[in-house]
């Protein structure tokens, strides 16, 4: 009887031992849900590092090369066409997204293939093919508006608004993001001089290095050569994007003013002042008694052995520091 | 005295049980502490990509690779603000490859312990090496773990107006040479991929085991559809 009761008493202990063996080892809930957790993380940090590079990176590369590129195509639609834009926003907008001005593709007519394959659409195509390709997530990309202005005389601030949502198989994403970029116009074609000679001159930005009060006779002549714009402060010189809507008013913040050139130009000899936006625009013209001739009397420096029938007014006489050994009357 | 040397023999007999329930605890246990092993070379992989994303040019001190390094003073680099990343697609865009590889042994020098292997491509075009030995390549498909980080890069060829290049896929693999392979996933990335581009992705719950499906979403990304 007494042996009876050891063999429960082992048995006992060996049920114990058992349950307390499967108790430790049976696979335990958190952990599954840690591994899960940690894989959807690692994830959700790879998409979020997608969508903060498509927000703050990707869109303002795409709208400072895109937006170059409609500026300029605008330019060259405006030479070929031979005029002014009448709605420069509408125009921007539709040539940055897609590629077009008034519903027509706007490289061939331009001539250049500015826009072929780099417009907000295509781009925004590329990264959405990339985002699928890679993180198998689908990118929804809606353009809302993008536009250019100015508030420094050498750059075009360009803004673009958009509504990006990224889905992937753990997190979504949705956002409306305001993306800004800036590019500097040196270099771009002035559309008032293709307009007003028929593209028959092409003067390019190119920013002038000489101080205000640094002008004289000598630097003149550098800059009519060279083709260099200026700024002045509180200008009354239209700004670049105002050339491209014949707005020939003044720019306080943004107004850039070049000499024309008389050799480039037919006829040479006119009575205005050979400022850019005077030359060219009526609203600007002056009385004959207010005009000077650059002339070259003996002696001085003055610009007609180079630049023949080069006048300017009164203002900009003083304004360039020019003297009367240089500046005679236009009308004595 | 009978009774004693029983005794004996039921505490000789726990003491064996214990010494083998002892044997069993530490074998099971030691197959659990391989367990970190996916980890680490996970945070390889991710740590090199990111490493390689984060850190520009003018940050980066390098007679090689750093401003006024070597490349530098060739022409090669022109923008101190590329990552490295961006100056890796800067070459391949422009298809110098040779360069890029050079580039790549050079920053990541010290990155990755000597223990590991990695391997970078864009776009499926391997940069790094350009061409694998065949010791490398052996290693690769012999390894116990190989684990992949992805990423998207993108820049402009100057830092103005010119051109993007991109946006480019970047892989980057890195492994452990020299060892046996071992399941690091639930789920099979051959399995995963074959799934989706067959339309078969509906099936992996009925044919693997339940769940399959969705793991195949967050393990490699594939078979996504119906997953939250």
């Amino acid at each position: 009887m007494k042996y009876h009761k050891n063999g429960i008493f082992f048995t006992f202990i060996s049920i114990t031992i058992m349950t307390i063996f499967i108790l430790v080892f049976t696979p335990q809930s958190d952990v599954s849900l840690q591994k899960d957790l940690e894989s959807t993380r690692t994830r959700v940090n790879s998409v979020n590092n997608y969508v903060n590079d498509v927000e703050n990176r990707y869109f303002e590369a795409v709208l400072r090369v895109s937006g170059f590129a409609a500026i300029e195509s605008l330019a060259l639609y405006m030479n070929k066409t031979g005029l002014y834009l009448t709605d420069l926003d509408a125009a921007f907008y539709e040539v940055i997204l897609n590629g077009t001005i008034n519903n027509v593709p706007i490289d061939p007519i331009t001539g250049e293939k500015l826009m072929e394959d780099n417009t907000l659409v295509n781009w925004s195509n590329k990264i959405i093919d990339a985002g699928r390709d890679t993180l198998n997530v689908n990118t929804t990309i809606i353009i809302n508006n993008a536009s250019a202005s100015q508030t420094t005389p050498w750059d075009i601030d360009l803004s673009l608004s958009l509504n990006l949502t990224v889905k992937s198989g753990t997190a979504d994403w949705k956002n409306v993001e305001a993306v800004t970029a800036t590019f500097g116009i040196e270099g771009l074609d002035d559309p008032y001089y293709l307009i007003n000679t028929l593209g028959e001159y092409r003067n390019l930005v190119s920013m002038s290095n000489i101080e205000f009060n640094k002008w004289n006779i000598t630097h003149v002549r550098e800059h009519i050569r060279n083709g260099t714009y200026v700024h002045f402060q509180n200008s009354i010189a239209p700004s670049f994007l105002m050339r491209f809507t014949n707005t020939i008013s003044n720019s306080s913040c943004c107004g850039i003013e070049s000499f024309v050139n008389p050799n480039l130009i037919s006829p040479s000899d006119r009575i205005d002042s050979y400022l850019d936006y005077m030359l060219w625009s009526p609203i600007n013209d002056l009385p004959c008694e207010q005009i000077y001739n650059i002339t070259n009397p003996p002696g001085s420096e003055g610009l007609w052995d180079e630049f023949r029938h080069f006048k300017l007014d009164t203002n900009h006489t003083l304004l360039y520091n020019i003297t009367d050994v240089d500046a005679k009357k236009a009308c004595p | 005295m009978l009774h004693k040397k029983r005794g004996y023999f039921f505490v000789l007999d726990a003491l064996l049980g214990l010494f083998i329930l002892v044997i069993g605890v530490f074998l099971i246990t030691s197959t659990y502490v391989e367990t970190p092993k996916p980890t680490q070379v996970g945070l390889l992989s991710d740590s090199l990509i990111d490493f390689l994303s984060g850190k520009t040019i003018k940050n980066f001190n390098s007679p090689y690779a750093g401003i006024g390094g070597e490349l530098w003073k060739q022409g090669g680099i022109t923008n101190e603000e590329n990552s490295l990343l961006q100056q890796i697609g800067e070459f391949y865009s422009t298809n110098r490859l040779e360069i890029a590889e050079k580039f790549i042994q050079n920053v990541s020098n010290g990155v990755i312990p000597d223990q590991f292997s990695f391997e970078v491509w864009f776009n499926n075009v391997i940069l790094y090496p350009k061409e694998p030995s065949l010791e490398h390549k052996k290693s690769k498909s012999d390894s116990e773990l190989l684990l992949t980080s992805k990423r998207i890069t993108f820049g402009t060829m100057n830092s103005t107006t010119t051109k993007i290049w991109g946006p480019y896929m970047v892989e980057v693999f890195v492994w452990e040479r020299g060892t046996a392979k071992v399941r690091t996933t639930f789920t099979e990335q051959s399995v995963c991929t074959n799934a989706e581009s067959l339309g078969l992705c509906g099936g992996l719950d009925t044919l693997y085991a339940p769940g399959y499906k969705c793991s195949c979403c967050i393990e490699h990304s594939f078979c996504c559809a119906g997953c939250s």
